[in-house]
């Protein structure tokens, strides 16, 4: 791991104005993403957990310019590339690239695989002419075990792993850096998410990439990443390397994330915390600590005053006013 | 696919054979008869019978059924009873005048229609598209004959710059000045029929591309570094199109067997003139090679939308395999 991080996020947030309802009314917002900063490394995946609602989508969405953000910076290699309003956002958008978590809505039904996966190249100047991107294509296909051949089909042909191979095919056409997928296994059945996973990772053996892997699924995101990010209600909760994750040391958000995933065990686990309630509405967040409506550690301080990320050891951040500093290794 | 075709086919004459068939009783059960229209008092008895049996009234419903049937299987809708011309060639004389017309309004569905559907998507809530689906709900709801005798008044009658009758004015011209009087002829009548062919347009252009914008593969689009406009031609509008071809292609095939309402207005010599004159001549052969047209062109669109749907959708299996 390089010390230079390929991409840096500080203090990134994005608001979602909320429509009004009367004609006098104080203007709302959906707070998706609230100061969020993390820095990713060259060769490292990232992993950003949390449940539905906590704005991990809308974060990659915001960090590739799908969506305007609303204060904070993005940085690419030193370059501020905040909502890719610079002149060689064509040569960026190659560079980081997104694999989405719908294999059967994020292709267009109409358009024939091999064009799909071929237009990005021709667009951003990876391929001269059709006949080049067509043998690109085909060498991709390949690459992603699905058949050259496949080229002259419509996605309606293909079943949902092989959809998403394409997905992955067409984000990797332009050659990109980094990787964003969101969600990008979840809609697959348990067998082929495995395949999918395995070839992400051959991937980024082969051609050197970096991934940012959203996911709500911790045993998914534990098996593929380096560095684990939670996120809860627009926030990050804790940023831990793989090993820590696990410790006790971690967030009270976290640890009951980790005793859900399900073990191969007949034993009853009677260590399961399970959460009270719903994910508060972003509108009106929580004054204190995000957590603490649903928290097992609740102190009436949580809920008067919001806890800072604190930086437990070098690469270890927890949002906690209970974590315990210098106490890992 | 051929066996679809012939299915289709097949279901086609079906369809026309109903239409045939009902239309043929229908106008004999109007509470009038031709023959009193036609017939002068003054003729003697013998003209009257010769009359009868040259247009076959004498003989009873169900002969004259059987004989109009073999005429059509032949291609001879028989004669008109008032000019006494053969219908055949009075609908072949007729129908280019409509087609004209019918012309005009596609070329102003398609550089009019879709482009302003397409606008008023890309800015869906803002003042334009207000205004544009305002005006879109006026063009659908207003009366088209009273549109027409209002463009009438106004151009015609109040400001004197358009013609208000005819396709041109006689006797017949040459050349490019001919072309030009046909033009100005036809803007009255081609603006009324394209009111709410084009509001339509507009409309099912923007509710479906509002639809599309919001996919996925949209998004995926953008994320491929394409532009917006890139994306909204190539990505979208293909997708957001089907509605709207099926749309226009269904009121095409109404619209070949004549606009009576448009056409009887501004006296353009096509097809819904032409059965506007029948109806008030209880003129039963040119009504039924009438309706034969319309039953004819609304099965031939039917399936020409299907195919183009088709073409542009190809998760649509035609014949269902």
């Amino acid at each position: 791991m390089s010390k230079e991080p390929i991409l840096k996020v500080s203090h990134l947030n994005k608001f979602f104005k909320v429509k009004k309802r009367k004609l006098i009314e104080e203007k709302k917002y959906v707070h998706a993403v609230e100061d969020v900063s993390f820095e990713l490394y060259e060769g490292e995946t990232l992993g950003i957990v949390g449940e539905s609602g906590s704005g991990k989508s809308t974060l990659a969405r915001t960090i590739l310019g799908l969506i305007p953000s609303s204060g904070g910076t993005v940085e690419y290699k030193g370059q501020n590339i905040t909502d890719f309003k610079v002149s060689n956002s064509k040569m960026l958008r190659s560079e980081l690239q997104m694999i989405f978590q719908d294999p059967y809505a994020s292709l267009n039904p109409k358009m024939k695989v091999g064009s799909a996966i071929a237009e990005p190249m021709l667009i951003n100047g990876q391929a001269k002419n059709k006949e080049e991107a067509r043998q690109k294509v085909k060498e991709l296909l390949q690459m992603i075990g699905l058949q050259p051949e496949v080229y002259d089909r419509y996605p309606h042909e293909f079943s949902g792993g092989q959809r998403q191979r394409i997905g992955i095919a067409r984000a990797l056409a332009v050659n990109p850096k980094i990787l964003f997928c969101d969600e990008s296994v979840s809609a697959l059945d348990v067998s082929v998410q495995a395949q999918i996973l395995n070839l992400f990772n051959d991937l980024k053996e082969k051609l050197h990439l970096t991934y940012v892997f959203i996911g709500h699924d911790l045993a998914v995101i534990r098996y593929i990443s380096d560095r684990i990010m939670v996120m809860y209600l627009g926030k990050v909760m804790e940023i831990a390397p793989y090993d820590e994750i696990f410790d006790e040391n971690t967030h009270p958000y976290t640890q009951s994330l980790i005793s859900a995933i399900l073990e191969p065990t007949t034993e009853p686990n009677a260590e399961r915390i399970i959460l009270e309630g719903d994910i508060p509405s972003p509108v009106n967040p929580p004054k204190g600590c995000r957590f603490c409506q649903r928290c097992f550690k609740a102190q009436p301080k949580c809920f008067e005053e919001e806890p800072e990320l604190i930086p437990v050891s070098a690469d270890h951040q927890i949002r906690c006013h209970f974590a315990k500093v210098g106490e890992n290794k | 696919m051929s066996r679809y075709i012939l299915q289709r086919i097949g279901r086609g004459l079906l369809t026309i054979f109903v239409s045939l068939t009902l239309t043929f009783f229908i106008i004999r059960l109007m509470p009038s008869n031709p023959v009193e229209l036609m017939i002068d008092p003054h003729m003697s008895q013998e003209t009257q019978d010769m009359l009868m049996e040259k247009f076959g009234l004498d003989k009873s419903f169900g002969e004259q059924y059987i004989l109009f049937l073999k005429g059509v299987v032949q291609g001879d809708l028989g004669v008109s009873f008032g000019s006494r011309a053969n219908v055949t060639e009075l609908i072949a004389q007729k129908l280019p005048w409509t087609l004209l017309l019918i012309g005009i309004v596609l070329l102003l569905v398609v550089i009019i229609g879709i482009p302003v559907g397409v606008l008023a998507a890309k800015r869906k809530g803002r003042l334009s598209d207000r205004i544009i689906s305002i005006v879109v709900t006026m063009g659908i709801s207003i009366f088209i004959p009273f549109l027409a005798f209002l463009l009438l008044y106004l151009f015609s009658f109040r400001l004197g710059v358009l013609p208000t009758a005819g396709a041109y004015t006689p006797p017949k011209g040459e050349g490019f000045s001919y072309v030009l009087d046909i033009a100005r002829h036809a803007i009255l009548p081609a603006v009324t029929l394209s009111v709410m062919m084009l509001a339509n347009a507009v409309l099912y252009t923007r509710n479906s591309m509002i639809d599309v914008l919001k996919e996925d593969y949209i998004r995926t689009a953008y994320s491929k570094g394409l532009d917006k406009k890139r994306t909204l031609k190539v990505h979208a509008l293909k997708n957001a199109l089907i509605p709207t071809v099926t749309v226009i292609g269904l009121q095409i095939g109404v619209m070949v067997g004549g606009s009576v309402m448009t056409e009887t207005v501004f006296s353009w010599p096509g097809i819904g003139r032409m059965i506007y004159d029948a109806v008030t001549a209880l003129d039963y052969p040119v009504l039924q090679g009438g309706f034969l047209l319309m039953s004819v062109s609304v099965v031939l669109m039917n399936f020409l939308t299907d195919l183009v749907v088709a073409w542009l959708d190809p998760r649509i299996k035609l014949g269902g395999k």
